[in-house]
């Protein structure tokens, strides 16, 4: 009876099989010929294949569908699954390995590129993923092989696809280069914290590298990955032969004697990819024989990853950025109910510049769509930080939108004692990988005491076990509450932290700012309270990174703590507090249409400023930004001034508009028209579009920016519904311009009387009028004069 | 490797024009920026070229393109080229835009900047080993150019095995993601067809040579 394949990898050394496309094209197999449809033309073939691999040893072979999905094959999935599943069972049987080796669903990359980048929506490729899973569970495969992924997101959705559709194990090998980093961005370290969190069975690395080059990256691997380590290298690195063939040079001698040191690093399951022959993999297996087999040991490390960030909670206190949270800020609500993501970005950078290790993420609001936005909001801010995210809702249905889209393994934040939340939120930790935040609070509320507070750290912990989380992936918020309401608050909070970091060795997390709610100079209390955590062995803190007097709280504890090696932090961030050279701080006072026709920010606001202390906020406007706005308008039509010049002025005036709608207390001027703008269907470039759309606000247009690669359809209702007269379109390419002429063509029929303009890299005058836009426009400055044509009444 | 200021200028629409001191400052800034945080990678192969009906055919496959048989005429051989400078510059890109779109501005021109110099630069390797063969080659030529069909992208993708290889990727539109990436022929000539050939080529070579912005000045 063959034992189950759970009960053995990490146990005992197994190993895989190894290259087979250059074998099948000795078989015969053409260039260019899909050899996954051998299955079922060839079968013959395959099962000699797959033999060959069993009768060397291998313990595990895997099925020939490495580009079998949708995309390739739309109606013979599971036609081609089935086939090869039952191509290497019965080359198990032939080879007599019946008893102890195992047949992999094996499944390559989808081909094709996900959203936002590319065209394929995460949930379809899950969907395509989900597919062949089911295919070859039906057809009794004994483990699921995911191979050859560079993508961490297509990756992840490989692997939900697999845990959602069967309860077979999972295994997980990328392709990294010689650095250990994805080509996609991230490191082989990043890649393995997120895998691991989503729950793999084994993690490992194959193709692309030989046995030399892996060597390095599988004892990197192997100081972080918990699960069983796997590394399936090619027989070296390819080269071109004279006839323009790929050929690979290491032998099977060579080959073996390199994978020594990857065994001796810890790895629980070898093989081979491209190149690599049965003989590889048979002398391989001979020649390890009497190297001792090192078991999978859980490394007891707490990690949460972004995009290429990893973050270890632990001995070094880390910092969490407060500010994208809504309580209590007017500005983020407001950016939060009209969708403007670009404030939500800025908060993001900011807090980064400012030193922020994570970032807390909360977007709940009464009335807005949490779970739509959550998972927006992660999209959007993972493509400008590489940080980790800390998702922050009590909505779990929000938690999991964020949690099934980002890309790493996020901190959650949070659960409490309370069986309902726990219910709520612990298995979708366990599902899709996190570092959870544990509050000690239960069903009769915040205990008192700080043994109080332990017992529901308790609860927690023995959940999370019931739930199979590790207790690494806890973090205990002894939650701080406000002093000035119950005077011992501070020192039952700081005791909870201490107990939990001496008593348990466990990791903790505090909201500091809470404690001084209700005093005056809240930030010295504030300071004050956090050094005093942080001496108690608090292991992060939530806390506003852009506030000084924090950040050199935190940074001087850290030196004083012994947490910061050669004081080189706390050095670092003396100089750059130090004033910076007067050299740019000219002693020159400009004038607000100055300072904008400079493009000087800080110069405009301050000109503003005192403008606004004299005159009306109108006549400021008409006055002095107006006419500095029109000059560099002017002077860029006339190729005075270039587009970095004119884009500084917008920045400028923008600056000076925010003072004066400070001093108008929100009332914002009168628009001058509402405009859409958007980039076709099929076309990502959108920076040109979004350089329009900075000139066309700063001229008194309202815009509705609907974004990159957006739909006719999404492009004509939004025009119908909002009554828009003009909308401006933007393609880079000659192939997108067909979705710009679609869009053309819809929005004639729903709305005939708006106006369209276009403009982009392939268009020209001519073109323009070919698909039916009643303008093209050059530049940015020409769609604003197009715009005051048609709402001036002269289109 | 170093990126050239002057062609940064240019992709901003300075024309043959130095810029301002600040854009000029902020330029240097992004270009380090990009210099130190990219990873340029390149992939090329080397294939025999034949011609039919006065176009060029490479392994069976004729690509029916007026330019590019200009371009190849009188070669034996080309190579298929593939360049980037990884996804790094498009995250700074969308990062600059949520905070300053000047900023955004100069760091895509930059990053086009870098591709354009990272290629010329591996060109040139390519070059001198040609030249040690007794070969010369000729300028790049990319899908999209002319009337060369940008649906080749997907040949060079499957034939280099690019997003493997160098981590570049098409979306249905036959966008390159990382955005900034090149694709091209470079044909192979043996030295002595050279000397007789006027070669016509980049800016010279191009149908909106009388009003495109980015033309070189020389070509």
């Amino acid at each position: 009876m063959r034992k189950p394949l759970m009960e053995r990898i990490g146990k005992e050394r197994l190993f895989f099989d190894g290259g087979s496309g250059t074998i099948l094209q000795a078989r015969g197999l053409k260039p260019g010929e899909h050899p996954d449809l051998w299955n079922l033309s060839h079968p013959e073939e395959v099962i000699a294949l797959n033999r060959a691999y069993y009768e060397a040893g291998s313990h595990i072979v895997n099925t020939n569908t490495f580009g079998t999905s949708r995309f390739h094959f739309p109606d013979q999935v599971e036609e081609i699954v089935l086939a090869a599943v039952a191509n290497a069972k019965k080359a198990r049987e032939l080879a007599g390995r019946e008893e102890d080796a195992y047949v992999a669903l094996d499944i390559g990359p989808s081909g094709k590129l996900l959203e936002p980048m590319g065209d394929l929506a995460f949930e379809d490729a899950v969907e395509a993923f989900a597919e062949v899973v089911r295919a070859g569970a039906k057809a009794g495969a004994d483990l699921v092989m995911i191979e050859t992924m560079n993508d961490t997101l297509e990756a992840k959705a490989a692997v939900l696809a697999a845990k959602e559709n069967c309860d077979l194990p999972v295994f997980l090998t990328m392709t990294f280069d010689e650095s250990g980093q994805l080509l996609t961005g991230g490191s082989c370290e990043c890649a393995a914290v997120m895998m691991e969190g989503l729950g793999v069975d084994g993690f490992g690395l194959n193709c692309s590298l030989g046995p030399r080059q892996m060597a390095k990256i599988a004892k990197r691997l192997s100081e972080i990955v918990t699960v069983p380590l796997l590394v399936n290298p090619n027989a070296g690195l390819p080269r071109t032969n004279r006839l323009g063939q790929t050929v690979f040079d290491v032998g099977p001698e060579e080959f073996a004697s390199c994978m020594r040191e990857i065994a001796d690093c810890g790895a629980s399951a070898l093989g081979g990819c491209c190149g690599t022959t049965p003989d590889h993999i048979r002398v391989l297996i001979d020649s390890l024989n009497d190297v001792p087999f090192i078991p999978c040991r859980n490394k007891k490390r707490t990690l949460v990853s972004g995009t290429s960030v990893i973050q270890e909670i632990g001995d070094i206190p880390k910092v969490i950025g407060e500010r994208i949270n809504p309580t209590g800020k007017k500005r983020l609500q407001q950016a939060l109910r009209e969708e403007d993501y670009s404030y939500i970005l800025s908060q993001a950078i900011a807090q980064e510049e400012a030193g922020a290790d994570i970032l807390d993420v909360n977007v709940g609001l009464p009335g807005i769509d949490e779970p739509r936005i959550m998972r927006t909001s992660v999209l959007r801010l993972q493509g400008v930080t590489s940080l980790p995210l800390q998702l922050d809702s009590s909505d779990p249905e929000a938690l999991e939108a964020g949690m099934r889209i980002y890309n790493g393994k996020p901190m959650i934040n949070s659960v409490s004692a309370k069986e309902e939340t726990i219910r709520a939120v612990m298995p979708l930790v366990k599902k899709y990988g996190g570092v959870l935040v544990g509050l000690c609070l239960d069903e009769e509320g915040i205990p008192e005491t700080a043994e109080g507070r332990l017992k529901c750290a308790e609860k927690i912990y023995k959940a999370a076990e019931e739930y199979g989380l590790s207790k690494e992936d806890i973090v205990i918020d002894g939650l701080a509450m406000t002093v000035s309401s119950s005077p011992d608050s501070a020192k039952i909070t700081l005791e909870t932290i201490r107990r939990i970091h001496g008593e348990y060795r466990g990791n903790t997390i505090l909201g500091v700012s809470n404690i001084s709610f209700g005093l005056p100079m809240r930030e010295r209390i504030n300071a004050a309270f956090f050094a005093m955590a942080l001496q108690n062995g608090l292991s992060a803190a939530i806390i506003n990174p852009n506030n000084e007097m924090m950040m050199s709280s935190f940074r001087s504890s850290l030196a004083l703590l012994e947490k910061d090696e050669n004081f080189e932090k706390y050095i670092q961030s003396c100089s750059n507090d130090q004033p910076s050279a007067p050299a740019m701080k000219s002693e020159t006072v400009f004038s607000l249409k100055e300072a904008v026709e400079r493009g000087m920010k800080e110069a405009a606001s301050q000109a503003a400023k005192k403008e606004l202390a004299e005159k009306e906020p109108l006549e400021v406007i008409n006055t002095c930004i107006v006419p500095a706005l029109d000059a560099v308008g002017q002077g860029f039509e006339k190729k005075t001034i270039y587009l970095p010049q004119l884009l500084m002025a917008a920045e400028a005036a923008k600056a000076a508009f925010e003072e004066v709608k400070a001093k108008m207390s929100g009332t914002v001027r009168e628009t001058r028209g509402r405009m859409i703008l958007a980039t076709v269907k099929g076309d990502i470039h959108d920076i040109g579009k979004n350089i329009v759309k900075v000139m066309l606000e700063n001229y008194g247009y309202e815009v509705l920016d609907l974004g990159r690669n957006v739909d006719p359809e999404v492009i004509a209702d939004t025009a119908v519904k909002e009554g828009i007269r003009l909308v401006g379109l933007s393609a880079l390419m000659t192939t997108t311009v067909k979705a710009m002429e679609e869009t053309i063509v819809l929005l004639r029929k729903t709305c005939p009387d708006t106006k369209i303009v276009v403009g982009g890299a392939v268009l020209t005058k001519e073109y323009a009028e070919k698909i039916g836009a009643d303008r093209y426009a050059k530049d940015a400055m020409e769609t604003v004069r197009y715009a005051d044509e048609v709402f001036g009444g002269k289109a | 490797m170093t990126i050239d200021e002057t062609l940064v200028e240019r992709f901003l629409g300075f024309g043959g024009r130095q810029a301002d001191e600040i854009t000029r400052l902020k330029i240097r800034e992004v270009s380090a920026r990009l210099e130190k945080s990219c990873h340029p990678r390149w992939t090329g192969t080397r294939l025999p070229l034949r011609f039919e009906n006065g176009f060029p055919c490479i392994e069976d496959r004729l690509i029916e393109s007026r330019g590019l048989a200009r371009n190849l005429d009188g070669c034996e051989e080309v190579i298929l080229f593939a360049a980037t400078i990884g996804p790094e510059c498009d995250r700074l890109i969308q990062r600059a835009e949520a905070v300053s779109m000047s900023d955004a501005a100069i760091c895509q021109a930059a990053g086009a900047a870098m591709i354009e110099c990272f290629a010329d630069e591996v060109n040139e390797q390519l070059r001198k080993e040609a030249e040690d063969n007794g070969q010369s080659l000729r300028p790049r030529f990319s899908p999209g150019y002319g009337d060369l069909p940008l649906d080749l992208q997907k040949y060079f993708s499957l034939v280099l095995d690019m997003p493997k290889t160098i981590g570049v990727r098409l979306n249905d539109s036959l966008l390159m993601v990382p955005s900034k990436s090149i694709t091209a022929f470079i044909g192979i000539a043996p030295r002595e067809t050279e000397e007789n050939r006027e070669i016509k080529a980049g800016c010279a070579l191009c149908e909106a040579k009388d009003t495109c912005t980015y033309r070189r000045e020389t070509s």
